[in-house]
C-alpha cells in the first residue's frame, strides 16, 4: 500500500471535525436548558393512558402551575429493568413511574417507593374501586395510586352471537342453543364450532387471547386458573401448587382452549389479539376490559361496535373469576422533588381527571362514582347509537370477584419461570402433567433460594 | 504475539536513545483499559460468590460456591451452552462457506461491480437491533412477507419466530444474512492480493481452476481465512440484540443462548449474583473457544 | 488490482454478473423494505396482498421527529459516540504508536492483552461495568456512555492502528529525527499526517459500532441519555407495535452509518481487512 498525503483526506477529517464541534455545541445548548423550572422526570406506559398523560394532561398542568413534567414512554419489561437499574444505582433522575402492580411488592419491600397514603383524602379512599387500592398496598403503606383497571374479560361478537341464521344453524350441529357461555365447557363447544367457519363470508376462529412466552400467556392463563378455583402458590408464597387436582384442570382447560385459536397463536400478544379482534378474524376472546376501544376506531376495525363483554367463564361448577390487570403510579425514593411529585400524583387522579382520562381514550377509571358518570356512560360511538363504554357493567361485576396475580416480591420471576413451562405445554413439548410438575420444581426452588 | 518477528526488527531498526516520553503516551489509555476491565472484573468475582438480588432489602452476603453450583448443575446452563455452541458453528461455518462463494463472484471486476460490493455491505453497517426488528417484521405469522413468499411458492403460512422448528434457523439466517458480508469483504481482499503472477503461472502449467483455487489461493489465504474466522466466532458468541428484537430466548428457551441467559438473570430476575457467575463460566467457554483459534493464528503469525 | 482483465469465455461472465446481481439483490432487499414500509401508512403495511407499489406517505417521519422522544436519542448518540470516538482515537494512538515503533517483550505482552480484552462479550462486561458505574454514581449521565463505547473500542483502535502506523516508512522518521525533531513532533506532524487514511478508517469503525450499540445504552441509559437505539424499542409496546414507525426510525438509525459508510468505502473497507491482508 502506497504512502498518501494527507492532502487527499483532508475532506474526511474535516468533516470528522464538523461533526464533532456541531455535537459538542448541541450538548452545551441543552445543558443551559435543563434548569429553568422545577422539572418531573416520568416514565409511563406507552399505551393509551401513557400516551393520554403524555400529550394532554401534563401540558395541561405545566399551565396549571408551571411545573413541567417530562413523560418518557416505555415498554413494559424494560420499565421494570430501568427502575431496578436505577433503584439500584440510587439515582434521582426520574421521579415518578407508571407500575404494573405487581412490581409494589418487590420494590415496595426494598423501600424504593414513596407512601402516597396522605395525598388521598377519606372521601377518596372510599370512591376508588376496593381492589385497586390494594393491588397499591404493600405492608399497609399505599405505594402505588391506581391509575387505570382492566380485569380480563370475555370477549364476544355480538353480530355473530345475534345472527339468526349462526344460532339455527349452531342448534342444529350441536342440539343447543347459541348463547354466551358461562361455563368453560360451553365455551369451549362454541369455539370449536366457530373455529374455522366462513361466517357472512369472512374465516373465523375460536377465540384469541394473550400467549406469547413472557408475560402474555401467563396472564391468560390466570383467568383459567382462577375460574377453576386453582391458587397458583400456596397462601404463604412459598410453595407451588399447579399439580393440585383443580390447576391441572385449569391448565388442560387452557391448554385444549389453544388449539382453537387462529394460527400463528403461539405468539399471540396483546398487539395481535387485538388486531383479530378489528379484523373480525375471532368470535370470542379474552382480553383487558380496556382494549375493547380499539375495536371501535372506524379507521382500524372492521367490527366497530361488534364486540360485546361478559365474564369469564366457570370451570367446573366453579363461578368465573377474571385476573385482575392494573397499572399504578408510584413517587421514587430517590426523588429530589418528592412534595411536587405527590401533588401531580394526585392531581391525575382526582374525580375530575379520571373521567377525563377515560373521555379522552386512557385506560379504564379507578373510581367507582367515575363508572356512573354522565359524561362517559352517555357517550356513543360517533354516528351509532352504540354506548362508546358499553363494556362498564361487564367491567364493575368483574372487579367484584377479579383475583390480582400473586401478590409478592418474587411475582416477576415467578411468571418467567412458569410462562417457560407453559409455552413447553401449549407446544406441546411437555404434557399438562409434566410440565405443571417440571414448574413446581423450578419455582420451588427459586422460593427456597 | 509477534515476538520472534519483532525482537529482530527491533535490534536493528529501532533508534540507540530511549524516549521516556513514547511511553507517557501510553498511560491514559492504559488506565482506561485497566480501570474499566480490571477493577470490575475482580469486583463481579467477588460478587459471583455471593447471594445478591438487587432489589433485596437484605442486601448481600457470601454463599461461597453455591451460586456456580446452582448453574452447573441445573439443565438450564447445559442447554443454553448447546444452543451457544450451535449457533456459533453454524453461524460461522454458513458464512464462511458462503462468503468465500461470493467473493469468488466477485473476484475479477464485471459491470458494477464497486456498487453491487456497497450494497452487499448494507447489512453489517445496519445496527444489530434495527437488524432484529426488521426480522421480526418480516417474518411475522400474520403480516410478514416471507410468509407471503412461502404461501406463494407453495410452503404455507408459518409461525416462524415461535414455531418449534422454526426460530432458531431463523435466528441463524438472520445472523448470516447479516455476517457473511464481513467475511466477505475480508476474503475478497485476501483473493484480490494473491499475485496475479502465480495464477498465471499454474494455469499455464495446465492446472485446473479447481487445482488453482486449492493449491495457490487456499494456501496463500490462509492467515486472511483464519483472520476473518476468528473474529467473526468472538462476535458470534456475542448475540443479543437480535434475539432481544425477536425471539426473547423462546419459544420455550429454544433460543436461549448464554447471552441473552445472563440478561435474563441479572435484569429481569435481578440475581446479580447469579448473572456474575454465569459470565465467568460464559467467558470462559469463549476463551476455550476462540483460543484453539487464536494459537493457530499466532502459530500462523511466526511462520509468515 | 489494476491489470486484472483478461478475456474469458463470455457465457462465465455473464453468469458472474446474475450471481452477483441475484446476491446483491438477497442482501438488500430486507433494508429496501424496511426503507418502503418507512412510507407506508399502517393499513398499506397489514394489508393482505403484497405492497410493492404504494403512495408514499411521510407520517411515519413526522410521528418520529414531532410526536416522539426519538430526536433526542439521535442528539444522545450523536454527542456519545462523537464525544467517545475523539477519545478512543487519541487514547488508542498513544498506545499503538509506540506499540508500532518501538517493540519490545512488554509491549508485545501488552498488545496481548489489550486484544484479548476485544475477545470477552460485552454481556460479561456490562454487569461489572454496571456496578461499577453505579458506585461512582455515572449511570444515566452521557459520560457513562462516552466511557463504555471507548473501552469497547479502543482494543481493535489500537490493533488497527498500530498496523497502520507501521506502515509509515521508517526512513522518513528517522530523517525527521536527524533534523532535529523530539518524538512528539514526528508523530503529530509526520506520522499522523501520512496515516491519516487509516486514522480516519479507524475513527469510522469506532462509530460504526458505537453507534450501532444496544446492549450497553440499554442498561445505562438514564432520563436524558436514551440513544437512538434504545428509543427504538419505545415504539414497540405491550398494546401495539407501531411497525411502519419502527421502519422510518430504524431507517433513520441506519442512514448515517451507511452514508459514512459510502463516503469513506475506501478506508471503511481498509479498516475491515487490515490486519487479515497485507
Amino acid at each position: 500500500m502506497e504512502v498518501t498525503p494527507i492532502k487527499k483526506h483532508r475532506r474526511g477529517l474535516g468533516g470528522l471535525a464538523v461533526v464533532i464541534a456541531l455535537a459538542t455545541a448541541i450538548s452545551t445548548v441543552n445543558l443551559t436548558q435543563a434548569n429553568a423550572a422545577i422539572t418531573l422526570n416520568t416514565i409511563f406506559l406507552p399505551a393509551t393512558w401513557g400516551t393520554v398523560v403524555k400529550e394532554t394532561l401534563a401540558p395541561e398542568y405545566e399551565k396549571l402551575t408551571g411545573v413541567k413534567v417530562n413523560v418518557q414512554l416505555i415498554g413494559r419489561d424494560e420499565i421494570h429493568q430501568k427502575m431496578a437499574t436505577l433503584f439500584a444505582a440510587q439515582d434521582s433522575s426520574y421521579d415518578i413511574f407508571n407500575l404494573d402492580y405487581s412490581w409494589i411488592p418487590e420494590f415496595g419491600r426494598a423501600g424504593f417507593l414513596v407512601p402516597l397514603d396522605s395525598i388521598l383524602s377519606d372521601a377518596d379512599k372510599a370512591d376508588f374501586l376496593p381492589k385497586a387500592l390494594a393491588v397499591g398496598t404493600y405492608n399497609k403503606q399505599l405505594l402505588g395510586l391506581p391509575q387505570t383497571i382492566h380485569p380480563a374479560l370475555l370477549w364476544y361478537r355480538s353480530d355473530l352471537y345475534n345472527d339468526a341464521k349462526i344460532k339455527a344453524q349452531y342448534k342444529k350441529d350441536t342440539g343447543t342453543q347459541l348463547v354466551v357461555p358461562k361455563t368453560m365447557n360451553v365455551w369451549e363447544k362454541q369455539a370449536a364450532w366457530f373455529n374455522g367457519k366462513t361466517l357472512n363470508g369472512a374465516k373465523v376462529y375460536g377465540w384469541a387471547a394473550q400467549a406469547a412466552k413472557g408475560y402474555g400467556n401467563v396472564h391468560t392463563w390466570l383467568s383459567f386458573a382462577y375460574s377453576y378455583g386453582c391458587e397458583p402458590l400456596n397462601a404463604t408464597f412459598t410453595k407451588s401448587q399447579l399439580s393440585s387436582r383443580k390447576c391441572i384442570n385449569a391448565t388442560t382447560q387452557w391448554n385444549k382452549m389453544m388449539k382453537l385459536m387462529p394460527p400463528g397463536a403461539n405468539d399471540f400478544t396483546y398487539d395481535s389479539v387485538t388486531q383479530a379482534a378489528q379484523q373480525g378474524t375471532i368470535a370470542t376472546a379474552i382480553q383487558w376490559s380496556w382494549g375493547a376501544f380499539a375495536t371501535d376506531i372506524p379507521d382500524a376495525s372492521k367490527t366497530v361496535g361488534k364486540w360485546s363483554f361478559a365474564q369469564i367463564p366457570g370451570g367446573d361448577g366453579a363461578k368465573g373469576v377474571s385476573h385482575l390487570a392494573s397499572w399504578v403510579i408510584s413517587l421514587s425514593k430517590f426523588s429530589k422533588n418528592q412534595d411536587e411529585a405527590k401533588k401531580f400524583i394526585a392531581w391525575l387522579e382526582t374525580k375530575k381527571n379520571d373521567v377525563t382520562q377515560a373521555s379522552l381514550g386512557g385506560g379504564d377509571p379507578v373510581r367507582t362514582s367515575s363508572y356512573s358518570d354522565k359524561t362517559l356512560t352517555g357517550e356513543k360511538l360517533a354516528g351509532t347509537s352504540i354506548d362508546r363504554f358499553r363494556r362498564y357493567p361487564a367491567v364493575l361485576l368483574a372487579m367484584a370477584t377479579t383475583k390480582p396475580r400473586p401478590f409478592f416480591p418474587g411475582e416477576e420471576a415467578w411468571e418467567t419461570l412458569l410462562s417457560t413451562e407453559l409455552s413447553a405445554i401449549s407446544l406441546g413439548q411437555k404434557t399438562v402433567a409434566i410440565g405443571s410438575k417440571a414448574a413446581d420444581s423450578t419455582i420451588d426452588k427459586f422460593l427456597k433460594g | 504475539m509477534r515476538a520472534k518477528d519483532n525482537s529482530s526488527e527491533g535490534s536493528s531498526r529501532a533508534p540507540k536513545r530511549v524516549h521516556s516520553g513514547r511511553y507517557l503516551a501510553i498511560i491514559p489509555g492504559v488506565l482506561l483499559l485497566l480501570g474499566l476491565s480490571v477493577f470490575p472484573s475482580v469486583y463481579a468475582l467477588i460478587v459471583s460468590f455471593q447471594k445478591w438480588i438487587l432489589t433485596d432489602p437484605n442486601g448481600r452476603h457470601f454463599n461461597g460456591l453455591d451460586n456456580y453450583k446452582d448453574i452447573l448443575l441445573g439443565s438450564e446452563f447445559w442447554h443454553t451452552l448447546k444452543i451457544t455452541l450451535l449457533f456459533v458453528i453454524l453461524t460461522v461455518v454458513i458464512e464462511s462457506l458462503l462468503a468465500y462463494g461470493i467473493a469468488l463472484i466477485f473476484f475479477r471486476p464485471m459491470p458494477f461491480h464497486r456498487v453491487m460490493r456497497a450494497l452487499i455491505l448494507l447489512p453489517m453497517l445496519t445496527a444489530p437491533i434495527v437488524v432484529g426488528m426488521l426480522a421480526r417484521f418480516m417474518f411475522d405469522s400474520q403480516f410478514g412477507i416471507i410468509n407471503r413468499f412461502t404461501e406463494i411458492i407453495g410452503l404455507g403460512r408459518h409461525d416462524f419466530l415461535s414455531g418449534l422448528n422454526t426460530a432458531f434457523p431463523v435466528i441463524i439466517i438472520v445472523d448470516i444474512w447479516q455476517w457473511t458480508p464481513f467475511l466477505f469483504l475480508i476474503f475478497l481482499a485476501a483473493m484480490q492480493s494473491v499475485p496475479e503472477e502465480l495464477i498465471e503461472a499454474a494455469k499455464l502449467d495446465g492446472a485446473s481452476k479447481f487445482e488453482v483455487i486449492k493449491n495457490i489461493f487456499l494456501p496463500l489465504m490462509k492467515y486472511p481465512l483464519l483472520v476473518g474466522i476468528t473474529l467473526r466466532l468472538i462476535d458470534s458468541f456475542r448475540v443479543y440484540d437480535l434475539i432481544y428484537a425477536t425471539t426473547r430466548g423462546g419459544p420455550i428457551n429454544l433460543t436461549s443462548t448464554m447471552s441473552w441467559s445472563i440478561y435474563d438473570s441479572g435484569f429481569k430476575v435481578l440475581n446479580i449474583g447469579i448473572a456474575s457467575a454465569y459470565s465467568f463460566l460464559f467467558l470462559i467457554t469463549v476463551l476455550i473457544v476462540s483460543g484453539i483459534f487464536l494459537r493457530q493464528l499466532s502459530k500462523e503469525n511466526e511462520e509468515r | 488490482m489494476s491489470q486484472k482483465f483478461h478475456r474469458k469465455p463470455r457465457a462465465l461472465d455473464h453468469l458472474r454478473f446474475v450471481l452477483g446481481l441475484l446476491v446483491t439483490l438477497i442482501f438488500i432487499f430486507p433494508v429496501a423494505w424496511m426503507i418502503a414500509t418507512g412510507f407506508k401508512t399502517g393499513n398499506q403495511a397489514f394489508s393482505n396482498s403484497t405492497s410493492f407499489f404504494f403512495k408514499p406517505s411521510l407520517d411515519n417521519y413526522r410521528e418520529v421527529f414531532f410526536k416522539s422522544d426519538f430526536k433526542s436519542g439521535i442528539m444522545t448518540s450523536l454527542q456519545a459516540v462523537s464525544i467517545s470516538v475523539v477519545l478512543t482515537v487519541c487514547l488508542a494512538s498513544g498506545i499503538a504508536y509506540p506499540m508500532a515503533r518501538f517493540p519490545s517483550k512488554g509491549m508485545n505482552r501488552l498488545a496481548s492483552w489489550i486484544i484479548s480484552l476485544r475477545i470477552v462479550p460485552p454481556i460479561v462486561t456490562i454487569i461489572p461495568l454496571f456496578l461499577l458505574l453505579r458506585t461512582v454514581k455515572l449511570t444515566g449521565s452521557i459520560w457513562s456512555l462516552v466511557l463504555v463505547y471507548t473501552f469497547m473500542n479502543m482494543p481493535l483502535a489500537i490493533w488497527l492502528l498500530r498496523g497502520f502506523f507501521k506502515e509509515v516508512p521508517r526512513e522518513i522518521e528517522e530523517a525527521a529525527e536527524i533534523d532535529g525533531l523530539d518524538g512528539k513532533r514526528i508523530f503529530l506532524k509526520i506520522v499522523l499526517p501520512l496515516s491519516a487514511p487509516g486514522v480516519v478508517a479507524t475513527a469510522l469503525l469506532s462509530f460504526v459500532f458505537a453507534w450501532n450499540d444496544f446492549l450497553f445504552a440499554n442498561i445505562l441509559s438514564g432520563a436524558t441519555t436514551r440513544t437512538a437505539t434504545v428509543g427504538l424499542t419505545e415504539f414497540v409496546t405491550p398494546v401495539g407495535t407501531a411497525w411502519t414507525t419502527i421502519m422510518a426510525a430504524g431507517t433513520i438509525v441506519v442512514i448515517p452509518v451507511w452514508v459514512a459508510a459510502l463516503f469513506a468505502q475506501k478506508y471503511l473497507v481498509r479498516g475491515l481487512t487490515m490486519g487479515s491482508v497485507k
